[in-house]
């Protein structure tokens, strides 16, 4: 049960900080003072689609109990963190000089909470397919 | 037909981890955190020490020359990249070229760049001469066999793109037909372009009512190569007297000052950094030997139970030895990668941060830093385990039994 709170809430709150987290905290470029928008406004509004899809499953992790099923939104979860990742990196990208607001500060702080996400699924993933292994062995 | 039943010891050290999260948590984190500072404040040592070497050899002059009360500028430009535009008058080209101990001097025009649609980023745009430059070919020879047309440009190792791409200044497109290495300094946000293409760009600056004026024949700067035998410092003195310091519209500015006073400061970050992670370092074999001396305590009865069970002190000790290793590992790992986690990515705002030239280490740098952190961190956990080691193997299994009241 702790289990499922910490991992849920912990995917919820990351979830929410890649969703948000550029619009609010550590935020994208604005726009230009003629009102045109940079590259990386549409990674940021990619980003909160994938943000809110890791958030829910973090519901998720709160809500159900079977372990099958969370092993399989963990593994959803790692997908969606390897996704959020590549888009400021690969699929979509940002201003093209370094020194610009999203590439100083938003993309390494999306970065920063997309491997601590995938990391820390990973590690709840490896833990539900052992706990369920052992189980079959008794 | 059944193999003799025995102890395996590693076991026990992990069940007698696991037994404990919070105790074990605790441990970890504390080799996490001498990690976490150990691998970030060598990458970032060893980033600035790049970052001023690359500075260094890239700047190239000996000593610069720009318009009066922008000295300050040109020095945003080469540590920092901060976009400027100043001019000067070119008949000065002329007048330093011919002064004494001056072996070769090149003009850059200076325009920035601004943030609005009609450019692809705000940066510094340089002009430079391609007859007489000493600065920009030597570093983009192997990328750009031939010479540099008007519309095209090379770009600095910090701005996105390569050759064949295209960039926006002021709505007209120039084509990248070189990219720099970066360096740490200014020049990795910079854009570099033939003099005619720099004029060109200022020119539709103000003819999209831009807020600059280009006089005629204008330059910002002349960069200066000396002699073999002129000193930096001497000749700017003989020039400050010859074209009177304060009168004559130019500041004349010796590059390697710029250099040596980064260094200088860089000296002293470093010393700081270094000292606070052997502190650190030293604090943590501390705090893990207090830690493990009062576990050692705890566990009088368990270890007074093992031995009665057959295990020998040397055993003992080496399970002591086991657990403080594992745990050590795992804080190194997780402290080694919640460093590169945070400054890998944040380089330029950590670059900004600082105000000096940073230029993050190569690949086989990294993994010797990673390599030097795992190792320093791995050891400080049996090194602390020690003293309770040799507790252990010292102690009797009758003192051990009657002090655990087995």
């Amino acid at each position: 049960m702790v289990n499922r709170i910490i991992t849920g809430i912990s995917a919820i709150v990351a979830g929410l900080l890649i969703a948000f987290g550029p619009q609010y905290l550590f935020r994208l470029c604005g726009p230009s003072p003629d009102g045109h928008w940079m590259v990386c406004h549409w990674t940021g509004r990619a980003e909160i689609g994938v943000g809110l899809l890791i958030a829910a499953l973090g519901v998720g992790l709160l809500i159900f109990s079977s372990e099958q099923v969370r092993l399989g939104i963990s593994a959803a979860i790692i997908l969606a963190g390897v996704l959020a990742l590549l888009l400021p990196a690969i699929l979509i990208g940002g201003c093209a000089s370094e020194g610009m607001s999203c590439r100083r500060i938003s993309f390494p702080a999306i970065t920063v909470i997309g491997s601590l996400t995938i990391v820390g699924s990973a590690f709840n993933a490896l833990r539900l397919f052992r706990a369920k292994e052992e189980r079959i062995r008794v | 037909m059944y193999g003799r039943p025995h102890f395996i010891f590693s076991d026990i050290a992990v069940c007698n981890l696991k037994r404990s999260p919070f105790r074990t948590a605790g441990l970890i984190s504390i080799v996490a955190l001498l990690a976490f500072m150990l691998f970030g404040g060598s990458l970032i040592s060893c980033s600035l020490f790049n970052g001023a070497d690359g500075l260094a050899k890239r700047l190239g002059a000996d000593i610069l020359i720009v318009p009066k009360g922008y000295d300050q500028k040109i020095e945003g430009i080469l540590l920092r990249g901060e976009p400027s535009a100043f001019f000067m008058d070119a008949a000065w080209l002329g007048k330093i070229a011919h002064f004494e101990g001056v072996r070769a001097v090149s003009p850059q025009l200076l325009i920035a760049s601004l943030n609005a649609s009609c450019c692809s980023m705000p940066v510094q745009l340089i002009g430079f001469d391609q007859e007489t430059d000493f600065i920009v070919e030597p570093w983009i020879k192997t990328a750009l066999p031939g010479r540099l047309s008007d519309g095209e440009i090379i770009i600095g190792g910090a701005i996105s793109g390569g050759a064949g791409s295209k960039l926006e200044f002021f709505d007209r497109e120039y084509t990248v037909v070189a990219k720099m290495e970066n360096t740490g300094s200014g020049f990795d946000a910079s854009v570099f372009m033939t003099m005619e293409s720099a004029r060109t760009a200022a020119e539709d600056f103000i003819a999209r009512g831009g807020n600059l004026t280009l006089p005629d024949n204008a330059i910002s700067a002349l960069s200066i190569m000396l002699n073999e035998d002129s000193s930096p410092i001497g000749t700017t003195k003989a020039m400050n007297e010859h074209f009177g310091y304060g009168n004559s519209g130019i500041v004349v500015v010796p590059a390697k000052e710029i250099v040596s006073n980064v260094s200088g400061n860089l000296r002293a970050l470093v010393t700081i950094i270094v000292a606070l992670a052997a502190i650190l370092w030293l604090l943590s074999i501390l705090i893990l030997a207090i830690a493990f001396s009062v576990i050692l305590n705890e566990r009088k009865r368990e270890f007074g139970i093992l031995r009665s069970l057959g295990a020998t002190r040397r055993k003992l000790a080496s399970l002591v030895f086991l657990e403080s290793g594992i745990v050590s590992l795992f804080g190194g790992i997780a402290g080694v990668f919640l460093s590169a986690l945070l400054i890998l990515p944040f380089r330029t705002y950590i670059r900004d941060t600082i105000n000096m030239p940073y230029m993050q280490p190569s690949v086989i740098a990294l993994i010797g830093l990673t390599a030097g952190s795992l190792i320093l961190s791995f050891v400080a956990g049996p090194i602390a385990s020690l003293i309770s080691s040799a507790k252990i193997r010292k102690s009797d299994i009758i003192d051990v039994v009657r002090d655990g009241e087995l």
